[in-house]
């Protein structure tokens, strides 16, 4: 299929009918929820202020409305004026329904199609859901693409020290051993990309591919990274609860199911054992916040040991005899004894990626299996910083990160040769 | 009287080797056609493994789970054991042409049975084989599902999962070799009728409240909204 005739007719004249543009921004709804309606103005304005005299496009894909294609944001922007500021050139709003839900892939893969027709030379994506100054945001996923020639630009967020506990834990720690790019987050809703790296992206076949299931934007970070685009993170401040609460299995099939895809499929980058390289940040480079949270924990470690029990055989076909041996261990502890060490953590990721690569079971089941395993580590982590400060809490993230790095070799051993598993 | 006797014995020495004469030349060319068969068979069995090995048969059969099967009942890797099947199928086609060259009407009527029943038996063990692995398939994804939910007892809705795709394979296997049909559906609509309702009067009496538990954690929302709910992103 064509990325051309994968969008709608309706769609297409609409991106024919605003001609090239400058720059395109994105928004995704489901059924004009949320606050696009208020949204679609600040928007605007965080447009207006800093590219006056650029051509702007602004694509609002709504999923499951029952509207007709001039939705909410249509009717309540003011379609070029904002703040008591007016845009010199052109600035369109596009819209797109569909019926179901449209999912992450589906979101950027319309984006980058309508930037590789517009010619579009940078853009962003908008979570609908972000709180705070949103034209602050805009702005800072654009300007370092459009005036300083980055290709990627991803968020920084600032966290409760419990939350996000799967980016710190897996994903930045991988992106950071394996690529060399310390980018604290790999997966997020809100990135800006140029108009080369989509027509990059645009050009391989993986659209085609459902092995990422939902990890598109991981994907795009791991393409700019793994080819040598420029990338940059920049801080847009505290990230809304709201829109990151995915259910945990589900975040996790598509977060370490899309990362493992990842790795297998940039195979011959990482194995050569890139170099670690500093990247680009604007803004604080980490902010953590102790703001109060109330975290049923126990029921975490309840369903750690429930799990290792109920999914002994299937584990012991993923992971190495001892890596198993020492989780059923753990999971025979009391609570207050119980703790899921760095050094076992980063084993037992580097064995499921393997184990990944190896196809030693169907994958999206492997990938289920490592729930029970990231609710014990979350259970551990919590236990351990209960009553750390912010920079403690980022002090263990060094530790982590410094145990993903010794036991590289490791990884690199078991993903070029197949383990025996434990049964 | 003596000559009766020595003509009787010259008369059953004569058939006897006439008999032998005939039967000889018939069971030299028997045990050639054995002897190619086995010739044939090997050849093909290595072509055979040589072709799986290079369509990756093995890696396919670990992805579905049947390589865990297979070790479970103590056979070889998948590729070993297409090979040797076709090993045996092909030799054994050879085996039942070189009897029949006997010439043995029972035997052959026997044989023709026989032949007659292979591409049954063949697609019944293909049924079984192809039910084991969707059992085992189907039983691990409601495992993983039961288990990631929080779900009381995984493990006995996943073998329940197992038993039922079992027993409809089994069913159908005995169908397709015509082992009475008539009697195996009516076992089988007894069997999957009678442990269906024994789940539904079991979660229906002796689950109620935990069926009502399940019902609220999924209908009802939580109002007093005291626990905060970690993202993982």
């Amino acid at each position: 299929m064509s990325e051309e005739s994968f969008l709608s007719d309706d769609f297409l004249s609409q991106l024919i009918s605003v001609g090239d543009v400058d720059l395109l921004v994105g928004i995704s709804s489901h059924n004009g929820q949320g606050k696009v309606g208020q949204f679609a103005p600040a928007v605007e304005e965080g447009l207006l202020r800093n590219f006056r005299r650029e051509r702007i496009a602004l694509v609002h894909m709504d999923a499951g409305s029952k509207n007709e294609t001039e939705g909410p944001v249509l009717t309540e922007s003011a379609m070029g004026k904002q703040g008591g500021i007016e845009s010199l050139r052109t600035l369109r709003w596009i819209t797109t329904n569909s019926e179901t839900a449209a999912s992450p892939d589906t979101i950027l893969r319309t984006m980058v199609t309508a930037a590789d027709l517009l010619h579009a030379k940078a853009c962003a994506v908008i979570a609908p859901s972000a709180e705070g100054a949103i034209p602050a945001r805009v702005e800072s996923l654009l300007l370092p693409i459009y005036r300083e020639n980055y290709d990627f630009v991803a968020p920084l967020y600032a966290h409760q020290k419990y939350d996000a506990l799967l980016t710190r834990n897996l994903l930045y720690p991988i992106c950071r051993t394996l690529y060399g790019k310390p980018l604290r987050e790999l997966r997020a809703a809100e990135f800006g990309f140029s108009g080369r790296l989509a027509a990059h992206c645009l050009a391989r076949g993986e659209w085609q591919n459902d092995g990422w299931r939902g990890g598109a934007e991981m994907w795009m970070a791991i393409t700019a990274i793994s080819n040598s685009f420029r990338c940059a993170q920049t801080y847009l401040g505290e990230k809304s609860r709201a829109a990151s609460n995915a259910g945990v299995v589900e975040a996790i099939r598509r977060t370490v199911g899309g990362l493992f895809w990842c790795l297998e499929s940039t195979q011959s980058f990482w194995l050569k054992g890139a170099a670690a390289e500093p990247l680009h940040t604007i803004g604080p480079e980490h902010q953590l916040t102790n703001k109060a949270l109330r975290v049923e924990r126990k029921k975490l470690f309840q369903m750690y040991r429930s799990g290792i029990a109920d999914l002994s055989q299937i584990l012991a076909s993923i992971l190495d005899a001892g890596t198993c041996a020492e989780l059923v261990r753990l999971a025979a502890l009391e609570e207050n004894a119980f703790q899921l060490s760095n050094s076992l953590w980063v084993r037992t990721i580097y064995e499921f990626a393997a184990a990944y690569h190896h196809s030693v079971i169907n994958r999206d089941h492997l990938v289920q299996a490592f729930v029970p395993i990231y609710r014990g580590r979350v259970y551990s982590v919590l236990a351990e910083h209960r009553s750390a400060d912010p920079d403690e809490v980022e002090a263990d993230q060094e530790n982590l990160c410094r145990e993903f790095e010794t036991q590289k070799d490791f990884f690199f051993e078991r993903w070029k040769t197949k383990g025996q598993g434990a049964s | 009287m003596k000559d009766m006797i020595v003509h009787a014995f010259q008369q059953a020495y004569e058939n006897f080797t006439r008999r032998l004469a005939e039967f000889l030349p018939r069971f030299l060319v028997m045990l050639i056609i054995i002897a190619i068969g086995a010739l044939v068979a090997y050849v093909l069995k290595n072509v055979v493994r040589a072709v799986l090995r290079i369509a990756k048969v093995d890696k396919v059969s670990d992805q579905a789970g049947a390589s865990r099967l297979l070790r479970k009942a103590d056979l070889p890797a998948m590729t070993e054991l297409l090979s040797r099947a076709i090993f045996w199928f092909v030799w054994l086609g050879f085996i039942i042409i070189g009897v029949s060259v006997l010439e043995i009407t029972s035997l052959q009527q026997q044989i023709t049975s026989l032949i007659g029943l292979l591409p049954q038996i063949f697609v019944a063990f293909l049924i079984l084989f192809v039910g084991m692995l969707a059992a085992n398939f189907f039983s691990r994804a409601v495992l993983l599902a039961g288990v990631n939910a929080g779900l009381p007892s995984p493990r006995v809705f996943s073998e329940t999962i197992r038993f039922v795709i079992a027993l409809f394979i089994i069913s159908m296997a005995l169908e397709q070799i015509g082992l009475g049909r008539e009697t195996i559906l009516i076992a089988f609509s007894l069997v999957f009728g009678a442990l269906m309702m024994g789940l539904a009067i079991a979660f229906g009496l002796g689950g109620r409240h935990l069926a009502r538990r399940i019902l609220e954690k999924h209908f009802v929302h939580n109002e007093k909204g005291s626990e905060d709910e970690l993202s993982p992103l």
